[in-house]
């Protein structure tokens, strides 16, 4: 048999496809290939209109069977005329869509799925939704994503890994952790706010934000009330605005402001990072244009000084000051990254503003505080440039490879047992703005009464353009993340999910809101969100907005925002203790079965394709139950299928009761590890997948495809 | 005993005011007039500012026991008057506001019990959550509005009329929209053109299920109750869900309506909008027509409309949490589980979580909905025992003999205290040689 395999999205052009909707259907691609493999001789096609008719007269001529395999929700089924085509698609609602709308009549799947005569997809649910619409002898085989041999590798790695760096992930991206943060109500304040923050590098472009009822930037107020039609009253003496770039330079915030009552021609103060501006807004809605010469990278803009006091006798019981309707960042003058860096971290230097995980700096220079210490650039960095770093090694790092991280690039570096110049030379095809250095030992001072642990000494930082880059400079309009590369120390329960926080049913604010009311009072726990989506700015104003809204919480919350490669995902996985999943509905959930196959008890709901997989020996179950909702695909909104809604109360309840499970039966815990090992080793080997869709194609399928072919072929008769 | 009442709406603007919030206090304080009367005098006080404290001082004069009831929110109760004030109020969440916001101290609702000393609510539901806020023997008392006595009669015609006959006819001045002659599939607007308020007659046949609710209220969640009944009955004709409509505004309301009916499936069964102001006789009717009262709220203070209907021997659907858990059980419903999740107050203009709500669950609402049918037309004897449970268990609730039996003695309480600080005072006063004085 020969298989060709097809996605939309391809190796080809998955790079400007990230987040789409058909997006996820290429990754299935590649993780069945191998089962196919199993099966026959495989092709990945890229234009099934021109090739697929071609390939399969080419075998069949030599008496050989061929079938395409199309990765692919059925209403983009691609037009083929002759070679059988068999839909391998995810279904997570109740019902398939039905009905026909904007007049294409493969909306109504029962029309593709007719022509096709047979179909695979993920889940048993699935399987149901397509039975119940296409009668209870169509042909249709749910089979899971063939990942635990891929998996039981890493599921290996476990124990040579448990004893360095156990408790410590890795991370190349922006990472947003609440022990870092002072928060409550209308405050949110980073303590770390270049190291440990998710956030965007600033290209210079002009930006706005829009502050108006439901535009998505009203996360970014703090200390506001609720957004009106027009923008946002302020509710405090003290406003924040938290902008999602860095900023540097000199740069101009034009905002759309008006005041009432005292607060008219009143002398406000705006700051942003260490720069000032005075505000006096008068009595209309006016545009004030602030200026601000910024020395070191800054995103918070702080306006002081408003009288909210309402005024006596009026009916506005609200004590509003100042509204805001919208906020556009410019740059004045030229773009400053071509200038040098050069930065002193002497005691005297003045820089010690940009230093993150560092000690207090020294007549000399300044010694490190962690095994992964950051200085933030002034301003970022692109192109091919040459770093000059005065550096020496304390105790074991003398001689022993310090790495230094620049953007996505990383350089190694071997400190000296006196302060010595080290020359790096990086080629930046995006900026960067963070210098960060990792695999610092941490060694005592050494010197009677001083408790210190010291890593290595910097005593200046210079940073220059070398020459034009021969990299192809990136300048799209997509932002570009402040990559880092980062060590995260993990202590006490990990729970991770993985999960898109645009797709609205993975329901992760609800699962935060109930991690933190579970664990208000609990500093032993953490949880871990990797969020697989590309915009920062997509989330992070929700997030604020919830951090704000939450009542104070003893439990950590990670936010996770970049990519983690192989090895990375491997110590993620290792260093958690349960996978949690609160999705409204799912079609398979690989990372969850990733987690599994790794011995991670699960804590999810057990509905659509979980019930294929999650048990009371895996899994704690949350209770779900179903509501009204819209096919994903369907531009009407209208409800006409289910999915389920998760219960808060009873995801709060579960997370605690894991939590006894581990303290208090280790024994048990591991028990359920094992079960989830067990159940993948069961449900999703290569083997048990081949196998299954080979009994498929071999039983009910010749009959199909070829009652299909046929109806395809009396169709375009027609 | 003399019970100065205050509402913050007024009979003459209470049309105008229907829909928004607090506006139910006024009912509320008209459903306890004829129990308080039996008490006592009865004073309603437009301005407690301005005639709260003549009165007091003409009581304390005499001796007598003298008490604004104010049927507000807490927040709304006057504090700087020498009058003992308890308030009347009404709520669902299950903590109490305990923040003073900017220097509004009386949004600190912990302060203003406290100093207020006693309070009367709705539900053992908020009479816990006083007591676990303020102190375990807070004096609270649960009195839910005394409306049996006004509906219980109705269950006789109902029970009479042999629980709803084949038609039923109900009187309206207003708008009625029937998916039975209306595509919701249209423009809103223009349905709502197409359906000017008049007078005409609404028939009612099969099994008739009946929600009260002002759509523009979150708090109603009355999109899971349209929608269950959509799924629960999408190919069953004999079915009509009456949605009466509560907001002053009409076009507001049935926009409001209309937008989630365009999202629904096309359904074999009946939905019926109507916006009206139905006198008692035609509300009575509506009552009559109704098989089942539903309610899928995510939160309710006691519910007068669920109580109503209950009184009158009309079985309820409705979520099993808050007010609804002491008048709504198996025998005289169908009780539906909810889910807590985190919310925030709504007064809070900061939206802390810190407060929970109860969601129903709408699978189980909407297995109620077929449940409920399957009894109405299977089992008569059974939903006529559901029925006339249903206005027994009211009688327990919310008669007026019952909230007479709550009120008389937390008053003579009351009063006993204010006597005893009295006396307290006037001795300690003697003791220091002062001279004693009422109060200035």
């Amino acid at each position: 048999m020969h298989f060709l395999l097809y996605s939309r999205i391809n190796a080809g052009n998955i790079g400007r496809s990230l987040g789409a909707p058909e997006y996820s259907y290429y990754f299935l691609l590649k993780e069945f290939r191998i089962a196919f493999e199993r099966l026959g001789t495989v092709e990945v096609i890229a234009d099934p209109a021109t090739e697929a008719d071609a390939a399969y007269d080419r075998r069949r001529a030599r008496g050989e069977d061929c079938v395409l395999i199309a990765f692919t929700a059925p209403q983009n089924l691609p037009d083929v005329a002759r070679c059988p085509v068999i839909p391998l698609f995810a279904w997570e609602f109740e019902r398939i869509p039905d009905e026909v709308w904007d007049g294409n009549l493969r909306n109504d799947w029962r029309v593709p799925l007719a022509e096709c005569g047979c179909a695979i997809t993920l889940s048993a649910h699935a399987v149901v939704a397509v039975r119940a619409a296409m009668g209870a002898n169509f042909p249709v085989l749910a089979v899971p994503v063939p990942l635990w041999e891929r998996m039981a590798k890493v599921h290996e790695g476990d124990d040579s890994a448990r004893e360095e760096g156990a408790h410590r992930i890795y991370v190349d991206g922006a990472v947003l952790d609440t022990h870092d943060f002072e928060m409550g109500p209308d405050r949110l304040r980073s303590n770390r706010p270049y190291a440990s923050y998710a956030l965007d590098l600033w290209d210079g472009q002009e930006q706005a934000l829009d502050f108006r009822l439901f535009a998505p930037d009203t996360g970014a107020l703090l200390g506001f009330y609720k957004p009106e039609p027009w923008g946002a009253w302020s509710r405090n003496d003290e406003v924040w605005i938290a902008l999602p770039w860095l900023l540097y330079g000199d740069v101009e915030l034009e905002l759309e402001v008006r005041a009432y009552g005292r607060n008219q021609d009143r002398r406000l103060v705006a700051s942003l990072g260490d720069a000032f501006q005075p505000l006096c807004i008068g009595g209309g809605v006016e545009a004030h244009a602030l200026r601000f010469r910024l020395t070191r990278p800054a995103r918070m803009l702080h306006i002081m000084g408003i009288d909210p006091r309402p005024l006596a006798g009026a009916a506005e019981e609200r004590s509003i000051g100042i509204g805001i309707t919208s906020l556009t960042v410019r740059l004045v003058g030229k773009a400053s990254w071509q200038n040098p860096i050069r930065l002193d971290l002497r005691g005297n230097g003045g820089e010690s503003a940009l230093l993150q995980d560092f000690h207090t700096p020294e007549a000399w220079g300044v010694w490190s505080a962690s095994h992964a210490p950051s200085i933030a650039l002034p301003h970022p960095v692109q192109g091919s440039v040459s770093m000059r770093l005065q550096i020496v090694g304390h105790g074991r790092n003398v001689g022993r490879p310090v790495n230094v991280h620049l953007g996505t690039e990383t350089r190694t570096i071997l400190p000296e047992a006196r302060l010595a110049k080290a020359v790096l030379r990086f080629d930046l095809a995006e900026p960067a703005q963070v210098l960060a250095f990792s695999g610092v030992r941490g060694e005592p001072a050494g010197a009677a009464g001083d408790a210190r642990e010291l890593g290595i000494g910097l005593r200046s930082v210079t940073v220059r353009h070398s020459r034009p880059s021969r990299r192809r400079v990136t300048q799209s309009a997509a932002s570009v993340p402040a990559h880092l590369r980062q060590e995260l120390t993990l202590d006490g329960i990990v729970y991770t999910s993985v999960l898109n926080p645009r797709d609205d049913r993975k329901n992760w604010d609800m699962l935060v809101s109930a991690f933190c009311t579970a664990f208000a009072d609990r500093d032993d726990v953490t949880l871990l969100l990797k969020m697989t989506q590309q915009l920062q700015r997509s989330y992070i104003f929700e997030l604020h907005s919830l951090m704000q809204r939450l009542p104070k919480f003893a439990c950590r919350v990670v936010v996770v925002h970049g990519f983690l490669d192989e090895s990375d995902y491997g110590y993620l996985i290792r260093r958690t203790d349960f996978y949690v999943n609160v999705s409204k509905a799912e079609g398979l959930c690989i990372p969850l079965m990733e987690f599994m196959s790794c011995g991670k008890p699960a804590l999810a709901p057990r509905h659509t394709s979980l019930l294929d997989y999650l048990d009371d020996a895996n899994s704690i179950a949350i209770d779900a139950a179903t509501e009204p909702c819209i096919w994903p695909h369907d531009d009407r909104a209208v409800l006409r299928t289910l999915q389920y809604r998760v219960s808060w109360e009873s995801t709060v309840a579960a997370l605690r009761r894991s939590r006894e499970l581990y303290r208090d039966d280790l024994e048990a815990y591991r028990r359920m590890g094992e079960a989830a090992t067990g159940a993948m080793r069961q449900y999703c080997t290569v083997a048990r997948v081949s196998d299954s869709i080979a009994s498929f194609l071999d039983g009910a399928l010749a009959d199909s495809v070829q009652r299909g072919a046929n109806q395809r072929r009396s169709g375009s008769d027609r | 005993m003399i019970f100065l009442v205050h509402v913050p709406f007024t009979a003459n603007s209470i049309e105008g005011e229907i829909g928004r919030p607090d506006y139910s206090y006024y009912f509320v304080m008209q459903a306890y007039l004829p129990v308080l009367q039996t008490l006592g005098k009865v004073v309603e006080i437009a301005d407690p500012l301005r005639d709260a404290d003549m009165w007091y001082r003409n009581c304390a004069a005499t001796g007598e026991y003298c008490v604004l009831l104010c049927f507000a929110p807490p927040h709304r109760v006057p504090m700087q008057i020498e009058c003992p004030v308890v308030p009347v109020f009404a709520w669902e969440y299950d903590t109490l506001p305990d923040e003073a916001w900017g220097d509004k101290r009386e949004t600190d609702w912990l302060r203003v019990l406290a100093i207020l000393g006693r309070a009367i609510t709705h539900s053992e539901f908020t009479a816990d959550v006083v007591r676990r806020a303020i102190r375990p023997d807070y004096p609270v008392v649960s009195v839910p509005a005394p409306v049996w006595d006004r509906f219980a009669p109705l269950a006789r015609v109902r029970r009479e009329a042999g629980h709803g006959s084949a038609n039923r006819a109900v009187e309206v001045d207003g708008t009625l929209i029937d998916s039975r002659s209306c595509d919701f599939t249209e423009q809103s607007e223009v349905v709502i053109a197409a359906h000017p308020s008049k007078r005409q007659r609404l028939l009612l046949d099969g099994v008739v299920y009946t929600a009260v609710f002002c759509p523009l209220d979150g708090r109603k969640n009355w999109e899971d109750l349209v929608s269950a009944f959509c799924w629960a009955f999408r190919n069953v004709a004999d079915c009509t869900l009456v949605l009466k409509l509560v907001h002053h505004d009409r076009d507001k309301a049935l926009a409001e309506v209309l937008a989630l009916l365009r999202k629904l499936p096309r359904i074999d069964a009946r939905i019926v909008l109507l916006h009206a102001h139905l006198d008692d006789a035609q509300y009575a009717s509506l009552v009559c027509a109704t098989d089942f009262a539903v309610n899928s709220s995510l939160g309710e203070g006691q519910c007068l409309p669920l109580m109503e209907y209950l009184s009158a021997g009309v079985p309820a659907i409705a979520p099993a949490h808050t007010a609804m858990l002491d008048y709504l059980d198996i025998g005289c419903g169908l009780p539906v589980p909810a889910h807590e999740e985190l919310y925030h107050w709504p007064q809070d203009m900061g939206n802390i979580l810190r407060t929970r709500r109860f969601r129903p669950e709408w699978e189980s609402l909407r297995r109620a909905y077929e449940t409920s049918r399957e009894l109405r037309c299977a089992d008569p004897d059974a939903y006529a025992r559901m029925a006339e449970a249903a206005s027994r268990r009211l009688q327990q609730h919310c008669s007026q003999d019952v909230a007479r039996e709550r009120l008389a003695p937390f008053f003579e309480a009351h009063a006993a205290a204010i006597d005893y600080a009295r006396r307290v005072s006037r001795a300690a006063a003697a003791a220091s040689g002062d001279i004693p004085c009422a109060r200035s």
